[in-house]
C-alpha cells in the first residue's frame, strides 16, 4: 500500500517558493545559531534577495539528483516552519547528510518529531538509503533529543570544533541505519 | 637565510603549482587503490588538463605537494580545507601517490609540518580528519602524530561488498605543543 511521503497530519514537505520564502527565512537568520548552518565564514544575517539566489542555486543543483531541498509547511495555513536539506547523497555508498531547520524552539517541540518523520520517510524509503546522518553542535541540547528519539544515535564527537557565545563546543554526528529504522517502525506497528 | 618551517628530515612542503604538478598528480589517479583511500566518491581517472582546470578555479588553497629530502622527489600531497575561521577548526588531507614510499614515515612527518602550519601560523585551534577502516596504516599514521580518536560513521562505505566505517580524528592545538615539548626534551 502506498503511504504519502510528502503528507503529514499536521504538516506537508513542499517545494521551495523563492519569492515568498525567502522574505520569511531572512527574518530567522537574525537568530545566529539558525544562520550558522546557512553558510561557511563567519554567521551573520541574510537578506530576502540573497536568499533568494540561494535557493535559485540549490534548485539548480538538486537537477543533479545529489541534493534535495524542502519546505516545511503547516497544514492548516501553508505557513513556512522550517526546511529539510539533503545537500549531499553519496550514492555510491547510499549514504546521506540531512539538516533539518525550524523558525524558532517552540515550532520544534510541536512540529519536530512529524518533521523528522517525514524525513526518514523520504530517505529510506524514496531514496533507499543504507545510512542517514546529521550533524549537530552540542548546544543545539532540542534537535538532539529530537534525533535520538527518532533513534539516531551518537557517533562522533568532535571536540571543541565550533565557538560560539565565546567558547567552544562539541561538535556531533548522529547516524540511523535503514535496518534500526526499519525495526522500529516494526516495533511501533507491534504496540 | 631563509628559515623554511616546510622542511623536515626525510620531506619538505612545496606548494602545489598548476604547471609543475598537474601531470604527476592526474598520473596517480590510474591506481585505484590510492583513490579508494584517499576519497569516498567513486574512483575517477582524471587527466592533466582536468587537474589544471581544479587549478585555474579561483580559490584559496591551502595545497602542497610533498617532496623528499635531498633529491626533491614529488611523492605526494597534503592540504587544509573545510577552514572554519571562526571556530579555528579545518580538515587535512594527505596522500602518497607514489606507492613505493608508503609505511616508512615519510607521510606522518608531512602530517607533522603541516600541523605545525596549522597551528603556529594559520593559528587553527584544532585539526580534523577522516580516515577509512581499511586504511590502518594510515590510522597509525595519524596516531603516532598525536590525533585522538573522535568516533566513526558505522558503515558508511560500501567497497567490495560490504560495509565499512568512516574514522574522524582530531588534534587540539594544545595536545600538539605538548607533543612538540616531549619531543623537544627527549632531544
Amino acid at each position: 500500500m502506498h503511504k504519502q511521503l510528502f503528507q503529514g497530519p499536521m504538516i506537508h514537505l513542499a517545494a521551495i517558493d523563492p519569492e515568498k520564502d525567502g522574505a520569511v527565512e531572512a527574518g530567522w537568520t537574525y537568530d545566529l545559531d539558525y544562520a550558522r548552518d546557512l553558510r561557511s565564514g563567519p554567521a551573520r544575517p541574510l537578506g530576502a534577495l540573497e536568499l533568494r539566489k540561494h535557493y535559485d542555486d540549490l534548485a539548480k543543483k538538486a537537477e543533479h539528483g545529489n541534493q534535495f531541498h524542502f519546505a516545511i509547511r503547516r497544514n492548516e495555513d501553508d505557513e513556512l516552519i522550517g526546511f529539510v536539506r539533503f545537500p549531499n547523497i553519496f550514492w555510491t555508498h547510499a549514504a546521506a547528510i540531512f539538516c533539518l531547520a525550524f523558525s524558532d524552539a517552540a515550532i520544534l517541540a510541536r512540529f519536530g518529531s512529524e518533521a523528522i518523520e517525514l524525513t526518514l520517510c523520504f530517505g529510506f524509503r524514496e531514496l533507499n538509503l543504507y545510512r542517514m546522518e546529521t550533524i549537530l553542535p552540542a548546544y543545539k541540547v532540542e534537535a538532539i533529543a529530537l534525533v535520538e528519539g527518532a533513534g539516531f544515535l551518537m557517533e562522533v564527537r568532535r571536540r571543541a570544533a565550533i565557538y560560539r557565545d565565546g567558547r567552544s563546543w562539541d561538535v556531533l554526528h548522529f547516524g540511523l541505519l535503514q535496518d534500526e529504522w526499519k525495526a522500529r517502525e516494526l516495533e511501533a506497528l507491534a504496540l | 637565510m631563509i628559515r623554511d618551517t616546510f622542511s623536515g628530515k626525510l620531506v619538505r612542503l612545496v606548494l602545489a603549482e598548476r604547471e609543475k604538478h598537474s601531470e604527476i598528480l592526474a598520473a596517480w589517479t590510474r591506481d585505484s587503490e590510492y583513490n579508494r583511500l584517499e576519497d569516498a566518491g567513486p574512483a575517477v581517472v582524471l587527466s592533466t588538463g582536468q587537474i589544471k582546470g581544479y587549478f585555474d578555479q579561483d580559490e584559496d588553497r591551502y595545497l602542497f605537494m610533498i617532496e623528499t629530502l635531498p633529491d626533491g622527489k614529488v611523492i605526494g600531497l597534503i592540504g587544509l580545507d573545510h577552514l572554519n575561521w571562526p571556530s579555528g577548526d579545518a580538515f587535512v588531507g594527505i596522500g602518497l601517490g607514489e606507492r613505493d614510499y608508503w609505511g616508512k614515515g615519510y607521510g606522518t612527518e608531512a602530517m607533522n609540518i603541516l600541523l605545525g602550519y596549522a597551528f603556529q601560523e594559520v593559528g587553527l585551534k584544532r585539526v580534523s580528519l577522516t580516515v577509512f577502516e581499511y586504511n590502518p596504516r594510515a590510522i597509525r599514521s595519524y596516531e603516532k602524530v598525536g590525533f585522538q580518536h573522535e568516533g566513526r560513521l558505522r558503515k558508511a562505505l560500501n567497497r567490495d561488498g560490504r560495509r565499512w566505517d568512516i574514522l574522524f580524528m582530531g588534534i587540539l592545538r594544545q595536545e600538539w605543543e605538548k607533543l612538540q615539548e616531549v619531543e623537544r626534551s627527549g632531544e
